[in-house]
């Protein structure tokens, strides 16, 4: 079985930055035990499962292949975590304000980025399959990090 | 714009040349600074701004790119395809690494080159302790040129997956584009840990991020771990397309096919597999604790055995032949001998009480030096006196060359050997100068004296391979007789039915497919 080009190598881009993902997800478990009393404080654990909520309804309205709705669903979540970022930096969390903003920052910007970029691909190429591949990813790693970040802390 | 494999493997080549000059004359300048005891041509702060651009610019801008760029260029020659899978990602991939390299140079340009070293270790790093934009430079560039190794992997991987010509299995390819295989994958899993670690620097450095700054809580101990699960593979990921050439020369020329086929492709996914459990040894004068120190020090050991399965399967190639010492053919029997030394210092360092008295002194600036430049940098030496005419169309002049080699295996030994010595006699590595302790300064002089003659050896290279351009003798199409796809010379009717199909059409009366299976 051999796969088209690209899909074969949007697969081993995706490995690539699966093994990204993993190491900055690795530094917050690395310095979880000084940020989990900030990481309780100031995360709301039902707001962004509702927004998770709405990412993981994308891969599967992705996967039936409606795409506007994909697309609508990524821009909740990126409206979501928008907020989520205005309401922890309002209250004082930032990259320089402990070791709880610099790695969540770090993570879930970086995780941000990918998700914009996600986005404009579907956007861009609507019938292109590595594209579909990539918002998938995005998704994937979104639930390890929800499963880290939010569910672990409240646990 | 320009894609074709062929143009740009000769730009990787050609750029990887200039920088390596680059990287060779900031060797010479410390060389110079350190010829005599209490020698002060160069300020402490230069010093470390040349050691770092030295170690940087020689792993990253000319290791790295060129083999890549000879990777690009025969792997689709090799398995008989027009072309990369990726022609544009293949061209962005070069422009990006030439642009890192760039962009770090541009650094001397504003009077303030990183100065860390090319591990960068932290908190040195840090806003607090390198206030300047030097580090900013470094990691911005190796940021791209990480990107640019990655898409330049993916584009083989896919290449080789998907482009083969009919009859080219997996169990048929050159060990060339084996070794390539593999490192490409490796690449997949170090290079991305790098750039995580880079992004992370760049927090601290830019955002005020805490990862690595001890004084507000982080860890400069994550740095360490970060960068050395990405710089061990990194290590093998310098030497295996080396590893590759030297698999297609050795047999070339001992006119004998390589001697353990599947136990070399095997054993260089044994390597890959055992480069990610090894990167504690690079920090065994951590303290640690005794278990975690034991257990890498017998990973790193047992690292040794695949090696040695490759050292004896070259050895038993050559064994009986009827041997061609042209130049070539030289430096790849020198690379055994030297990488071999490389080897064994670096099985030194897998034990722990030898790791913690020697660390940090010039016994790693040898091994290092015996490794990659020993091994790699010969190993590329062969390759480009072996693929010159298939790039060219012309051979390069063997005289020159047998100067070129012996110049270089004198001067490269002369340096680096007695830098053991001066590493057991505990001078530590990365000071500028050094007081007139007993021997010292007579082993330092030997070495800036081999240093000098490796560098009249690198110029008869370069002179080399210009001369020959105009004036080397024209090698037709197959100089070597030899029997991978790249010299059939765009004869895609050549059927492949072994992994040595131009032996098959040479000798039709005793094919390598009669005995296969």
């Amino acid at each position: 079985m051999i796969w088209p080009r690209a899909k074969l190598g949007m697969a081993m881009l995706l490995l690539s930055e699966g093994v990204f993902f993993f190491m900055l997800l690795l530094a917050f478990v690395y310095f979880r035990d000084e940020s989990l009393k900030t990481a309780t404080a100031t995360l709301r654990l039902q707001t962004t499962s509702i927004y998770t909520a709405c990412l993981l309804g994308s891969a599967f309205t992705l996967w039936r292949g409606w795409r506007k709705v994909t697309i609508v669903l990524g821009l909740v979540f990126a409206l979501g975590q928008g907020s989520e970022y205005v309401r922890l930096l309002r209250s004082g969390v930032t990259m320089a304000q402990g070791l709880f903003g610099t790695t969540f920052f770090t993570l879930t910007g970086i995780h941000e980025l990918h998700l914009l970029l996600g986005l404009a691909l579907l956007a861009a190429l609507p019938r292109n399959q590595a594209a579909a591949m990539f918002w998938y990813f995005v998704v994937a790693v979104w639930m390890a990090v929800f499963a880290v970040v939010y569910l672990w802390t409240f646990l | 714009m320009i894609t074709h494999h062929k143009r740009i493997g000769v730009f990787y080549l050609l750029s990887s040349l200039l920088f390596f000059l680059l990287g060779g004359a900031e060797a010479m300048v410390m060389r110079a600074q350190l010829s005599l005891p209490n020698l002060k041509l160069l300020t402490p702060e230069t010093y470390n701004q040349v050691f770092t651009m030295h170690g940087t610019t020689m792993i990253f801008l000319v290791v790295m790119p060129v083999l890549t760029g000879l990777g690009v260029y025969l792997i689709p020659l090799m398995i008989g395809a027009d072309d990369t899978a990726f022609p544009r990602l293949c061209a962005i991939a070069f422009w990006l690494q030439v642009g890192g390299g760039l962009l770090l140079y541009f650094s001397f340009a504003i009077g303030n080159a990183p100065n860390a070293g090319w591990f960068s270790y932290a908190p040195l790093t840090e806003n607090a302790y390198s206030p300047g934009p030097g580090i900013d430079f470094w990691a911005f560039s190796i940021l791209l040129i990480g990107a640019a190794i990655v898409a330049s992997s993916i584009n083989l991987i896919v290449t080789i997956a998907t482009s083969r010509t009919s009859g080219m299995t997996i169990r048929r390819l050159p060990l060339f584009v084996w070794m390539h295989l593999i490192n490409s994958v490796m690449i997949l899993f170090a290079l991305p840990v790098l750039v995580a670690t880079l992004v992370m620097l760049l927090g601290d450095r830019l955002l005020h991020a805490r990862f690595f700054d001890a004084a507000q809580g982080g860890s400069p101990l994550l740095w360490q771990h970060y960068f050395w699960i990405f710089g061990h593979p990194e290590v093998y990921i310098m030497i295996l397309p080396g590893f590759g050439m030297i698999s297609e020369i050795i047999p070339v020329f001992s006119r004998q096919p390589i001697f353990g086929y599947r136990s070399m492709a095997a054993s260089t996914v044994a390597i890959g597999f055992l480069s990610y459990g090894v990167w504690v040894h690079h920090m065994f004068a951590v303290a640690l604790g005794r278990t975690l120190l034991s257990v890498f020090a017998a990973a790193s050991m047992l690292i040794a055995v695949p090696t040695g399965v490759k050292i004896f399967n070259w050895t038993a190639t050559m064994l009986g032949g009827s041997i061609r010492f042209t130049t070539s053919m030289l430096f790849a029997v020198a690379f055994l001998l030297e990488f071999t030394i490389g080897g064994l210092s670096g099985m030194a360092f897998a034990a722990v009480p030898v790791d913690w008295q020697m660390t940090d002194t010039y016994f790693v600036v040898a091994h290092i030096h015996y490794v990659l430049f020993g091994g790699t940098i010969f190993s590329i030496f062969a390759g480009i006196y072996y693929w010159y005419p298939k790039i060219t169309g012309r051979l390069l002049d063997e005289s020159i060359g047998h100067w070129h080699f012996w110049l270089v295996v004198v001067g490269f030994n002369m340096t680096f050997f007695v830098q053991h010595f001066l590493g057991l006699l505990g001078m530590p590595r990365r000071v500028y100068t050094y007081p007139d302790v007993p021997w010292w300064g007579a082993l330092n002089l030997i070495s800036t004296v081999g240093a000098g003659i490796l560098t009249f050896g690198i110029l008869m290279f370069c002179a080399n391979i210009v001369i020959s351009l105009r004036f080397g003798a024209v090698a037709g199409t197959d100089p070597w007789n030899a029997w991978t796809l790249e010299w059939a010379d765009g004869n895609t009717s050549v059927p492949v039915r072994s992994a040595r199909p131009l032996w098959d059409l040479k000798h039709p009366e005793a094919p390598d497919w009669a005995h296969e299976q």
